[in-house]
Parts: C-alpha cells; structure tokens; sequence
C-alpha cells in the first residue's frame, strides 16, 4: 500500500548562534505511518521537532506540507495546519480548568452583542472536550475541575485530548513514556496506535526509548550531531545498528 | 585588529564592567556640569557621606539578593535603630549598650522577614513591603513626630561611628571597607557564601544536595537587617541626632539600584560585592550632584530612574551574551 | 451520610472554592465590628461616602493590577501614573488651552503610552518588571514635579466634567463608584469570558507552556501592563475632576494600596489565579480597615501599621486557602 506523502523537510539547517543544531537534514513523514525520531542527547532532535512545531524558522531550508511550501512564524500556525504536538512537559496549566487548558491558544468563540465582542464558546469547550476524553477512554466527571490533582497518565491523556480536539491530522510526540510506569507505558502505546488506526494521523515519534520505537513505529530516522545518518524500516534494520548508529560506532 | 578584537573581549567579561563605565560616565558628566569643584577634597568626603550608609546596606543586599530574595524594609530599619538607641540613650543608658538594644531589634527585624518568607512562603516582595510600612510607624511613633537632638555631639561612641580624621575624611567609608571586605570574603570564601550562589540559581537543586536554603535565605536577610541598623547607627553619629520625617526614605531604592546596576542580576544566582560598591558610589554620586547643584532632586529622581533602567538593560544584554 | 448532612458539606465545599467567599466574610465581620466599636459612626451616610470614593480611586487601580499579578509580573508605577496624568490634563488645558475632553484624551493616550512601554521593556528587552517600573515611577515621578515645579496645579473642572467623573448623584452617592464598579465589571468580562483572559491565566500559571500552545505572551503582558496604566491614568483623572487640583505628589502609597487590594481579595501573588470580584471586596476591606481604625481614635501611624500587618496577614491567609482548596479539590 503506498502511502501518501504529507510532510517534506528539505535540506534543512538550524545554528544557533555558532552552534549548528541542524546541518543539511532531509526527512518526509507519510499518511498514517508512525516514525520514529532517534539521537543521542544534542543530536538534534528536539531541534528538528521545535522546527516543525513551529516554534522557530529553520536557518536555511524548507518545509512541504502536502507538496505545498509552508513557513512557520509561530506555533500558532502550525496549529492551524493540523500540526499539534505534545510536549514531554505536556504544557499544561495548572490552576485552570480541564476545558480551559484544551482550548488555549485556540479558544472557540461565539459572537456577543452582534458581533461586537467575542466571548468564549464555553458549550462548545465542555462538550468538545469531554468527548474526545471519552473517546480516550478516561474517566473524568467534570471538566470543570483544575490540572492540578489529574495524575500523570491522565494530564498526558488531556495532552492528547488538546491535540484531538484541534484536528490533529500530524502528531508529534516528545518522549511520551518518560515519566510513566510500566502499565500507563502500556495503555499509552495501546492509545498511539489506535490514533493512527481510528484517525489516521500521522505521528512522529521523538523517543530515547528503543523499546517504545521498536513496539510502535514503522521507520526510523537516526540523528547524530545535527544530521541523519540512518533512515530504514523498522523491519530493515535491528536494535544494534539503531544503537551504534546513535553513538557513532562503527560496524561492518 | 585582532588583538584590539580580543582585548574588547577581555574587557566585556568583566562582569561589573557596566558599572565602571556607567561610574566614570556620571562622574564625567558632573565634571563637566558642576566644574572640577566635584572632585574637590571637601565635595569627595560628601560623597563618601552619602555613599557609605547606601554601600553598606547594599553589601549585604546583594548576597540576600543573589539568594534569590528582596528586602524593601532597609530603610525602615535604619530608621528604627537609631531612634531606639537615641531614645533609651536620652534615658541615660549607656549609649554603647543602647546601639547593641537597636541593632538587636533589626537582627530581630530580619529574622521575621526571613520567617515570613520561608516558612509562611510570602513573596519577599510583599512581606518585606509590609514590614517596611509597619516598622517606619512604629520608628514614627517612637518619635512623635519630631526630630531627636539632645545627644552629646563629641561622645567617643559618635566619633567611632560617624567621626572625621584628616579633616573631612569620613570614618564610615573606613567601616565601609571593613564590611564590604567581610562580604566579600562570606560569599567568595566560605561555604555558606557557596550555598547563597546555589540557593539562588536552583532553589531545588541546592535543596537537594543537602543545603538547608531556608537557614540561607532567614541569615542573608538578617544580615541585611543588621547592615542596614548599622548604616542607621553610623548616620546618628555623624549627624548626631535623627532629623525628621525622611531618615533612611530613600535607602532601600538606593540599594537595590546600586546591586541592580553592579551587575547582579534581580532573578539570583551571581554578583559581586564589588559591582554593588560602584553601584552605590553611581547613586551616591548622583545623589550628591543634585544636592550641591541647584539642579532640583527632581531632576535625580528622573535620572536616576533612566539610569538605573540603561544600565540594567546593558548588564541584561551582557549575561546574555556570556552564556 | 444522611442527605441533609451531604447537602451541608457540599455547600461548605463551594464557599471554599469561591475565592471571593473569604474577603467577602471579612468585608461582613469588619462592618460589624466597626460598627460596633464606634457606636454606629462607622455607618452613618457621611463616612460610607469618604470610604467609598477611596476604595473606588484605589480599586480602579487595583482592578488593573489583579491582571498583572495574575499574569506573574508587578506594575509599581501605577502611582506616579495616578500624578502624572491629572498633571498633563490640567496642563494642556491651563497652559495650551486644549478642551477638557481633547486634554483628557490626550491624558489617557499618555497613559497608555506608559504602559505599552513598561510591558514593551519587560517582554522584548527580557527585565525584571519590578525594577523596569521602579526605575519608571522614580522617572515619571520626578517628571511631574518637574512639570509642576513641585506645586499643586489648580484646577477648575468644567460642570459636566465634574459631574460625569467626580461628582455626586442627588447630592449624596459619588459617580465615582459607578466608575469602580463598571471598570470591575468590564474586567472580569475580558478575564472570565474572552479567549484574552484564558490566555492572561495561561501565561501567568506557565508562560512556557502558553507559549508552545501558540500564544503570544509577549503580547498578553503589553495589553496588560497598558490596562493598569489606563486604569492609574483613569483614576488620575477622576481625582483631578473631584478634587479641583492635580498634585505631582499625589499617590505615593498608590501602589501599597492597590496590591493590598488585589492580595485582600484573594488573589496570589504567585500568579496563574486570580478575582477581580475580590479585588472589589478587597478595595472597601483595606479602605474600610484604615477609615475603621481612624474613627477609633488612633493617630495617623496606627492606619498604616495596620494596613502592613493586614497585607502580611491577607498574604498567608490567601496561601492558605490555596492549599485547603487543593486538599478538597
């Protein structure tokens, strides 16, 4: 089956400063595959993620969406684009409401006085959310309530909630399973899959865990002081080369 | 062009380097406005009047500041010190024994500060504002209103603290150095001066090291406090009694502008003792300026506002430009 | 648990929740007090009025100042503002000539000017706003006195202008509190409403965060820091109207006053939450207190240890209340 092409980054650099984050990196991302991004720490891929996220511009290069060229001037407009993407912080607000902290940044709104003012669409928020965090299976009773007492399965499951609720049609995922025990590893894996299978969205995969990758993804790309030194199908390729090529061993 | 490259570099990581050209600026400036009698012995030892209380306090301040706090109740506390120790002075207590009274109540003084801000967690912002309003009505109460004088003006206790040799020349810059030595030995030196630094760059950090940043932050502000009384103590000396109304209004600004502009930064974590001293001799430079001018001193509020600002944004500019 | 006994502690729960239940207790325990201690005095028609028109030219400052502590930064020079604007206004129209209208909008226009730069500095230059708007009430201060020449300037407000800013309905109740009261109400609209105020929380409970969500903080803080500008400025003017003068010295302790309010009324200093409803309650509690303790006898010291020890008090009683409310949430 082949799948469609949605996302291209060509020739893409990044330097801060003196510092070159990102020299000369190609990758392409297609529809409803999972891929999964690798590196040691300082490889890059924080980089190469905050790029698509929009949350800066690439020094030199360009990024395709669908075939046509996009520029990111904040994360707001990747948003709009369907690319939603979920922080290891998880960027969440504490001491604000379930609903509230789906909708920041992209809050829904419903004309007051004519058209004059715009006041939040607070209906559409309760009803929103708490439906995509039925779809998640997560037993919430009020979206009402604040941040602050959800446990860290179910503030990653509002994470993923945010996401869905903006149409995510690309997911990037920044260590989802780092501060999760064994069974929330589990249910979360069991979640990314049934995302790509039930919505068909694309996700990249930005993890240390080989375990994770080699559970979930369908390719790898492998980078390695700001480039890409491997590019397979997870069925072509094994946990040791994976490895050496994050370390930079050599093997024949 | 190489070597003058490298020498720029050199110079910029100088870290109280903003406040070297921001002092030889000013002085500049009051040269050329007020004419070499700025520079004159008499009008230096004025200067050294001014800048001494403000230094002093402000020594003390940058450690509390590099710990990550704020004390805004300085000028208050200066205040109250020397009204107590004039008051049971007049009394007829002994007037050594009567400073220790004061200076005991400021130590006492910056222990609720450092209580209210780590164990009942207020903002220092907040609970040294409202310690500050509370003791300047109290030091106002004490007095009734009215300036304090009756106090014998050549008593050795006021020679010690506030007295002149060769002439004009202040003892308080003498105490000056003294503390701003102390100081800086405490915080280039010593463990706890480590534990001040590491406090304020990651509070959590440090906590998990073992350091006990509570006990930091509860002694930076009582040493803040006490540096402050003593400031207070050295002003009755050399004024010999307590004016009305305005005593010590001013030093908590003054302070906190000095360490700002003497490089450390407000978040915490770093500065020197001597940038803090530059610092006060910029505003206490300023302050003088508008004093011998007829420059008003609103012109100096003004200014020194400005000032303040540039020089924050130049040293702002610079951190981020060392890391 | 019998159902009437849920029913109680169901009801118990939402009064702690409600973060204006606190200040609004006080406000309630204060009058009667007070009342009780001065002999109704503290109640009759005269007194209600002077304590109202302080609460409401401090809690129109303080209502602005609940959105900058919310979003984590601080604004002292909300009282050289609170000067200056009645300055230019009086000026301009003394001096230049200008209508009262066209000076006030001119005065207006400076205020906000003032704000955009403080929220400018402190956003794109990355200071601290404490030191930015020390280092600018210091400057506007001296500012004003230089306009001034350190003198009271003089003021004969025109009728309407009087009557719409500074004056009283049927002799007895002062405009000014519809002013307050309008200016909460707008404000707690923009907070509790609008997409704004979800990303005011935003930004002060995780400006990071807000950021990575495609929020523009910078943005935020700049309305922000010019809302309680205009709001100082506000007030200003209102106090030129009712006063007859501007005086560059004039609210000195503004800032003190204002952040007791919005601390009073239950907002934390932490930012990430926050009431201007409470912010209200809180403007007559800190009023009402000092007007209280003034009535008893006490000099003019007393008040304002007072008002220090509240604040302290208001402070940790607001912390507390936060963790209770964790604990039940």
């Amino acid at each position: 089956m082949e799948r469609e092409q949605i996302v291209k980054m060509v020739k893409i650099s990044k330097n801060f400063g003196a510092v070159e984050a990102l020299k000369n990196v190609d990758m392409e991302l297609y529809q409803g595959e999972i891929l999964g991004l690798l590196g040691d720490n300082g490889a890059g891929k924080s980089t190469l993620m905050n790029l698509l996220a929009g949350v800066f511009p690439p020094t030199s290069g360009s990024i395709f969406l669908k075939g046509k060229e996009v520029r990111f001037n904040s994360p707001a407009d990747a948003r709009k684009i369907g690319i939603e993407t979920i922080y290891q912080d998880l960027s969440l607000f504490e001491d604000i409401s379930i609903e509230r902290n789906i909708f920041a940044g992209g809050e829904p709104t419903r004309p007051v006085l004519g058209g004059l003012v715009r006041f939040l669409d607070k209906k559409k928020m309760e009803i929103a959310s708490k439906e995509e965090l039925k779809n998640l299976k997560i037993d919430i009773d009020s979206t009402k309530r604040t941040v602050r007492r959800l446990s860290g399965g179910q503030r990653q499951t509002v994470a993923i909630a945010r996401a869905l609720c903006f149409n995510a049609s690309i997911m990037i995922m920044d260590e989802p399973t780092a501060a999760l025990g064994i069974k929330q590893t589990n249910m979360t894996h069991k979640l990314i899959k049934s995302l790509r299978e039930e919505k068909d969205i694309s996700i990249i995969l930005v993890s240390h865990n080989l375990d994770d990758i080699f559970r979930l993804a369908d390719r790898v790309v492998v980078l390695r002081h700001g480039q890409k030194v491997l590019e397979e199908k997870i069925k072509d390729t094994s946990l040791e080369e994976i490895r050496n090529e994050i370390i930079g061993v050599k093997t024949d | 062009m190489l070597k003058l490259k490298n020498y720029l570099n050199w110079v910029l990581k100088i870290r109280e380097i903003v406040a070297l050209i921001t002092l030889f600026t000013i002085i500049f400036i009051c040269l050329v406005l007020i004419g070499p009698i700025f520079l004159s012995i008499n009008n230096i030892a004025n200067i050294l009047s001014v800048v001494s209380p403000i230094a002093i306090t402000a020594t003390a301040m940058t450690l509390l500041m590099i710990s990550g706090e704020i004390d805004l109740s300085v000028g208050s506390v200066m205040a109250i010190t020397p009204t107590i120790t004039s008051l049971l002075a007049l009394k007829g207590y002994n007037i050594f024994f009567s400073a220790l009274i004061g200076i005991g109540i400021a130590f006492f003084i910056g222990l609720i500060n450092g209580i209210l801000v780590t164990k009942f967690k207020i903002k220092s912002f907040i609970a040294t504002f409202g310690m500050m309003v509370i003791v300047e009505n109290i030091a106002h109460l004490l007095t009734g209103g009215w300036y304090i004088y009756g106090l014998p003006p050549s008593c050795t206790f006021f020679k010690i603290f506030g007295g002149e040799i060769f002439g004009h020349f202040p003892v308080m810059a003498i105490w000056l150095l003294v503390i701003a030595i102390c100081l800086w030995l405490l915080l280039d030196k010593t463990a706890f001066g480590n534990e001040t630094l590491a406090t304020g760059g990651n509070k959590e950090g440090a906590i998990k090291v073992g350091i006990n940043t509570d006990r930091v932050k509860i002694i930076n502000f009582m040493l803040t406090a006490f540096t402050a009384s003593f400031a207070g103590i050295i002003m009755l000396s050399y004024i010999g009694g307590i004016p009305s109304g305005i005593f010590g209004r001013n030093l908590a600004f003054d302070s906190i502008a000095a360490v700002v502009v003497g490089g450390t930064s407000l978040s915490g974590g770093s500065g020197t003792i001597i940038g803090t001293v530059i610092g006060a001799f910029i505003v206490g430079a300023l302050r003088n300026a508008t004093l011998i001018t007829s420059i008003s001193s609103y012109w100096a509020m003004a200014i020194v506002g400005l000032i303040i600002l540039i020089a924050v944004i130049l040293n702002t500019l610079l951190e981020l430009r060392r890391n | 648990m019998e159902l009437s006994e849920k029913k109680n502690l169901i009801n118990l729960k939402v009064l702690v929740k409600n973060r204006e239940t606190v200040p609004a207790t006080i406000l309630i325990l204060m009058v009667i007090i007070f009342s009780f201690l001065s002999g109704g005095r503290y109640l009759s028609i005269f007194n209600i009025i002077a304590v109202s028109q302080q609460a409401s030219l401090e809690g129109i400052v303080a209502a602005g100042m609940t959105l900058i502590l919310i979003s984590g930064e601080i604004d002292i020079s909300v009282g050289s503002n609170y000067a200056l604007t009645p300055v230019v206004v009086a000026l301009l129209v003394k001096e230049v000539g200008l209508t009262i209208w066209l000076a006030a909008m001119i005065g207006m226009g400076v205020a906000l000017l003032i704000g955009f730069i403080n929220g400018y500095v402190v956003t794109k230059l990355k200071i601290s706003s404490f030191i930015v708007t020390l280092a600018m009430m210091m400057f506007l201060r001296g500012y004003a006195l230089i306009l001034t020449h350190a003198r009271d300037v003089g003021f004969l407000p025109p009728s309407v202008f009087y009557q719409i800013l500074g004056g009283r309905i049927h002799t007895k109740f002062p405009v000014m509190v519809i002013w307050f009261i309008l200016t909460i109400l707008f404000l707690w609209i923009l907070l509790e409403k609008t997409p704004f105020g979800n990303r005011i929380f935003a930004t002060g409970c995780n400006q990071e965060g807000a950021r990575k969500v495609g929020i523009n903080t910078d943005k935020v803080k700049i309305k922000i820091f010019m809302i309680v500008s205009a709001c100082a400025g506000f007030s200003g003017i209102i106090s030129l109207s009712y006063l007859s003068q501007a005086s560059p010295v004039q609210g000195n302790l503004l800032p003190l006053y204002a952040i007791a309010a919005v601390v009073i009324g239950g907002t934390s200093f932490s930012g990430g939450s926050g009431t201007v409803i409470g912010t209200l309650v809180g403007a007559f509690i800190a009023q009402g207190a000092i007007n209280g303790v003034v009535l008893m006898g006490a000099t003019s010291y007393w008040p304002q240890i007072f008002m220090g020890a509240m604040v302290i008090l208001a402070t940790i009683l607001t912390t507390w209340m936060d963790k209770l409310r964790f604990r039940i949430d």
